[in-house]
């Protein structure tokens, strides 16, 4: 059920991503700006489907995890000026190291999302970036590195435990009684031993 | 450290990637269009409400922030509202003798005759590099690639990507963006640039020409990529160096492109392919 789930929760994600989160922190920006000038003129975003599937892939089983990579991936280049695929790419990665992560510590922490979620986002910015300079486009690097990654990076930060914590309350229902958890459950107790 | 077990793991990431791969150059060759359009019509619709929703709420916070400037800022804008409706007389006395000689000449002004297509913004690109929004026309209604993007204040940006219901528009404050301008009274003429912070200038402005803090930035039509006198915005700086060969001025774009809400398209305007005669030139 999860991998249903899936197109779901990162529709709405991807919905919110496109229309209320950059138009909010457009605004909080520009409150912002009002009182300290380091917050002028930045428009750093929340990757929410991105934090998503990492919170997914954290607990989940790889293959759920890809399905939920996968859907993020398609679902945030329909909205951008990226081929197809191209995003599904970048989250696939990170799916495949935060569920591989997860595997090898005993239990996940705070600290643990926390380092998870900063390598991610730098990682998915750089890909991002990556993709559209072979697209032929020309970024400034330096600037969009002050103006996009940084914030990004702050805001990512902030939202991703929260995050975590509602995408663990969705997976703790919807594996209470599925073959997921149960799957889960042992491929993790192995993992131990 | 070692992060995987089983080499299943590895090959079912790489096949995935293969997969994703795949798409993309499927994507780019533009086979993948019709699918793309029907797994987003129902997104489309979503996030066009949604998007309403949010302006309207962006826009009440950020009216009662604002109350008290706004009260200040309505008493200067009345004084100027005073003095532009003493110009407005003087430019319809104007436009009625330009009408006149107009008639004569049967001359009809390029703008006249171009086609717009309403259409309204349903998401914003998600990258945060690229600069682009997400339109609700399409093949379907005849919006091609090229098409300039405009509103009532002005140049927003071009038809990049276009699918059967949806298109998507390079606005001007990308940093590929790059637009024919002129400045409206020395008329010297440049090149708007999108600029990483939002902001646009105006470059390669030869030394010698005046530039005018204030002055309105129109489209050229120098290129083809865009019909001319479309404002795209006003002088707000000038930046001049001795040992540059070109001056370059701040430009302000009248447009919030953070709370797009309806565009039009100029549907009657095909840009024109120049690369035809660089060909013929290597040749």
């Amino acid at each position: 059920m999860g991998r249903y789930l899936s197109i779901l929760i990162l529709g709405v994600a991807a919905a919110l991503s496109t229309t209320i989160l950059p138009q909010l922190l457009a605004l909080a920006v520009s409150l912002a700006g009002n009182i300290t000038p380091a917050f002028g003129n930045t428009r750093g975003q929340i990757n929410l489907v991105m934090l998503v599937v990492l919170a997914w892939s954290v607990r989940a089983e790889l293959s759920s995890a890809f399905v939920w990579a996968f859907v993020g991936g398609i679902l945030i280049d329909l909205f951008s000026i990226l081929p197809l695929g191209a995003s599904s790419a970048g989250l696939l990665i990170i799916a495949y190291f935060a569920n591989g992560v997860a595997r090898q510590v005993y239990r996940v922490r705070v600290f643990t999302i926390l380092a998870m979620t900063l390598l991610a986002t730098v990682f998915l910015y750089a890909f991002t970036f990556a993709a559209l300079l072979l697209l032929g486009n020309q970024y400034d690097f330096l600037a969009q590195l002050r103006m996009v990654l940084l914030p990004t990076l702050f805001y990512n930060l902030v939202v991703c435990i929260p995050i975590y914590g509602l995408i663990r309350v969705v997976q703790r229902r919807v594996w209470a009684g599925g073959s997921e958890f149960a799957g889960s459950l042992t491929r993790a107790a192995g993992a131990r031993h | 450290m070692r992060l995987n077990g089983r080499p299943g793991r590895f090959a079912m990431l790489l096949s995935m990637l293969v997969i994703c791969g795949l798409l993309v150059l499927l994507g780019i060759a533009g086979i993948l269009a019709p699918v793309e359009s029907a797994v987003a019509t129902p997104l489309y619709g979503v996030n066009g409400a949604l998007n309403r929703l949010s302006i309207t709420i962006n826009r009440t916070i950020d009216e009662l922030n604002n109350f008290g400037r706004l009260r200040e800022r309505i008493a200067e804008l009345e004084e100027q509202l005073a003095r532009r409706q003493i110009e407005l007389l003087q430019l319809r006395e104007a436009a009625s003798d330009y009408d006149r000689l107009a008639n004569l000449l049967s001359y009809t002004s390029a703008l006249d005759e171009q086609d717009f297509l309403t259409a309204d913004v349903i998401s914003i690109d998600q990258t945060g590099i690229a600069r682009s929004v997400t339109i609700n026309r399409g093949t379907r209604d005849g919006v091609s690639v090229g098409m300039p993007v405009t509103t009532d204040l002005g140049l927003v940006g071009r038809i990049i990507r276009v699918s059967a219901n949806a298109s998507q528009v390079q606005l001007i404050i990308d940093e590929n963006s790059s637009v024919s301008s002129r400045l409206q009274t020395t008329r010297a003429e440049g090149s708007i640039i999108g600029q990483a912070s939002g902001a646009l200038r105006m470059t390669f402005i030869v030394l010698d020409e005046e530039i005018l803090q204030g002055d309105l930035v129109i489209t050229s039509g120098l290129g083809g990529n865009f019909p001319p006198d479309i404002v795209v915005g006003q002088v707000t700086s000038v930046r001049q160096f001795e040992f540059e060969l070109f001056q370059e001025a701040e430009v302000r774009s009248l447009i919030d492109f953070d709370t797009l809400e309806q565009v039009l398209v100029v549907s009657s305007f095909q840009p024109i392919d120049l690369s035809v005669f660089d060909s013929q030139e290597g040749s």
